[in-house]
């Protein structure tokens, strides 16, 4: 009797050991696609780490049913997807005409696409840009900035076909150049 | 707008896309990812352990006053009832009694307190030393007795007499009788 007590003990000892270990292999793996699902969303740094934290407690608050999980790589999208969509705040107020007038003055200095993109201020533009677009296109575009996620990555987190999901990324693409044109037309204008 | 104008705009979105979440995290990620989730599961589990240990010392103590408000309550088993337990078998006592309270701890006995020695004098009232007068009299009595013989007779030996009782005579008792009531009239 009590050496059946022993093996279901040690055999649960071994089984809480290696579910640990799988554990720590899910977040050495995945932990950086997590931040920048998180980060897509959250744009800071302490947020987006505090949702990937919180992304892998839920994670091992599901450890009965990881076998049920097909995808841990969507589920885990998918999850930090919705902990960053709760914590996400309010866009720093960003001037469009003003971030629109450095965006010009930096084209007229010779500055390439790339280094223009690459500036806080047509970061700030575009956040701004992607914020003001209608919800159904702001979600798979937003998602895919995230360059590890596929269509139908973004498909599974989102709920929707992957077709949808490059018709509507396709659309966002379109109407941010749209405004993008818009303002720096303007600019020029004055 | 011209094309030249159209696409550097969208190379300029592209770029921007890019450069969305292009931002690495900050080396170290997984070790604090891993360190912050295990410090949490641990707070949630100490959690746990306290709610547990509070609701088991809940119950513990509700059991305990339970008991004992039963010890108070149960009266002495009247003769009916005890005949009754006599005649039911030791299963169906066993179904029917309450719940044995947990064994007290052993504590050493007491030595037996000595048990009362009755110092009551057999002879009621207690025999006392005769005091100076009596002693005198007792002294007196002998005196008496050897100087008159029987001049003390004791109380038994007192010879009984006839009493002789004389005769009472009570004389008869005479009744007058009462004037007629002559003068009432006139005096009204």
């Amino acid at each position: 009797m009590v050496a059946i007590g022993q093996v279901i003990l040690s055999q649960a000892l071994l089984s809480a050991d290696a579910k640990d270990r799988e554990f720590e292999a899910a977040v050495r793996e995945h932990a950086r696609y997590v931040y920048r699902v998180a980060q897509a969303v959250l744009r800071n740094h302490h947020d987006a780490e505090d949702a990937v934290q919180e992304t892998f407690l839920r994670f091992l608050g599901q450890q009965r049913n990881w076998s049920g999980i097909r995808n841990p790589r969507a589920w885990l999208a998918k999850t930090a997807w919705r902990v960053a969509l709760d914590r996400r705040r309010q866009a720093a107020a960003v001037s469009l005409e003003e971030a629109a007038g450095v965006v010009e003055n930096l084209r007229a200095a010779g500055a390439s696409a790339e280094d223009i993109a690459a500036h806080a201020q047509m970061l700030a533009l575009v956040e701004r840009l992607i914020t003001s677009l209608p919800r159904d296109l702001r979600d798979p575009l937003t998602l895919s900035t995230v360059e590890e996620l596929t269509s139908a990555e973004i498909g599974e987190v989102l709920g929707i076909p992957e077709g949808s999901v490059r018709e509507r990324v396709s659309r966002a693409r379109k109407m941010l150049c749209e405004k993008l044109a818009g303002l720096m037309e303007k600019d020029r204008e004055r | 707008m011209n094309d030249k104008e159209k696409l550097f705009v969208e190379k300029l979105i592209d770029a921007s896309l890019r450069h969305y979440t292009g931002a690495e995290p900050r080396s170290g990620l997984e070790d604090r990812v891993l360190a912050g989730v295990r410090a949490r599961q641990k707070a949630a589990r100490r959690r746990k352990a306290w709610a547990w240990a509070m609701g088991v010392a809940a119950v513990a103590a509700m059991l305990t006053l339970l008991v004992i408000q039963w010890q108070h309550q149960q009266p002495a088993p009247s003769p009916v009832t005890a005949k009754a337990s006599a005649n039911l078998s030791a299963p169906a006592l066993a179904r029917i009694a309450p719940p044995v309270p947990p064994p007290m701890p052993h504590r050493p006995r007491r030595p037996a307190a000595p048990s009362r020695v009755d110092t009551r004098p057999q002879q009621f009232p207690t025999p006392r030393p005769l005091s100076e007068q009596e002693k005198l009299l007792v002294v007196y009595a002998q005196l008496l007795k050897n100087s008159s013989g029987a001049a003390v007779p004791k109380a038994d030996q007192v010879p009984e007499r006839d009493l002789e009782i004389p005769p009472i005579s009570i004389a008869a008792i005479k009744i007058e009788p009462l004037a007629p009531p002559e003068n009432i009239g006139d005096e009204k």
